[in-house]
């Protein structure tokens, strides 16, 4: 049986569920694209490229996650995000024990890049939103 | 009796060498300046025109040094970071729903592509200077 991709997926939204920490700052919790309707303050994770690399021996020698994770807050003031942007780097850089359904680690996730951007609401000041996080990759081999 | 070791062409190695930067980036140059306009033409035709903002704040910025050449694709539409990365459910100040933007993934997945591709392309001008590339 091939590996299953949305195994990589659900591993990382595992990793950064049993934080408890980063759930005391984003306690509406993580989800995949998009938060449900009414949650306020959750993490947000995406999975932004997905390539398969051939080698010599197999047509899926590795392959590349990369992941859009950010926090989530409504805030003017961005303390908060911050600090939740900090455990998700805390959960994820350098993370080399992630556990992935048919899939092994080859080397430690890495953060590519830093992200914030603040979402004000134009029909509604009083809607205002923090995103904070980052661009996380994965490098993986199949085990089937 | 003193023994004497004479080795001629160093200083034309020595030259090789340091003129080496320069002649990686000469010709890397137009590799890096077509990947970036590659990245740019297939994101501008990907964007859609409302009021045509988002394509055309799409711009590039090149920074060339005597080591090296970096092109920077940048899009400085206010709305162009909520384009790609998506928003969350709005509602206006009376508690109307006005939905979500969903991420359009579409400048950061390109580029990720052409970088790639880059970089293969880039192999073989390193390596043609006699330069091994290992570790991608």
């Amino acid at each position: 049986m091939a590996s299953d991709a949305g195994a990589v997926d659900a591993a990382v939204m595992a990793a950064l569920r049993a934080d408890s920490a980063l759930m005391a700052r984003c306690p509406d919790g993580v989800f995949y694209g998009v938060a449900r309707p009414g949650a306020a303050a959750c993490v947000i994770v995406d999975r932004f490229d997905h390539v398969v690399n051939a080698n010599l021996f197999s047509p899926a020698g590795d392959e590349t996650f990369t992941y859009v994770v950010t926090a989530v807050l409504p805030d003017t003031d961005a303390t908060a995000a911050r600090e939740a942007a900090l455990r998700i780097r805390t959960v994820l850089d350098g993370n080399e024990t992630l556990t992935i359904a048919g899939y092994a680690l080859q080397r430690p996730v890495r953060e590519e890049q830093s992200l914030r951007w603040p979402e004000p609401n134009p029909g509604n000041i009083d809607q205002f939103v923090q995103h904070w996080g980052g661009h996380y990759s994965l490098d993986v081999s199949r085990l089937t | 009796m003193p023994a004497t070791l004479r080795i001629d062409g160093l200083d034309e190695e020595l030259d090789a060498l340091t003129a080496l930067p320069t002649t990686l980036r000469d010709q890397a140059a137009p590799l890096v300046r077509a990947t970036a306009d590659q990245a740019e033409a297939t994101i501008r035709a990907a964007y859609p025109v409302v009021s045509g903002e988002l394509r055309d704040s799409l711009h590039q910025e090149t920074v060339e040094t005597p080591a090296g050449i970096k092109v920077r694709l940048i899009n400085d539409a206010p709305q162009a970071i909520w384009y790609e990365y998506g928003t969350v459910f709005r509602h206006t100040s009376l508690g109307y729903a006005r939905g979500r933007m969903p991420a359009a993934k579409v400048f950061v997945p390109e580029v990720m592509r052409d970088r790639r591709a880059l970089l293969d392309d880039l192999i073989p001008v390193v390596e043609a200077e006699g330069l091994k590339v290992r570790g991608q």
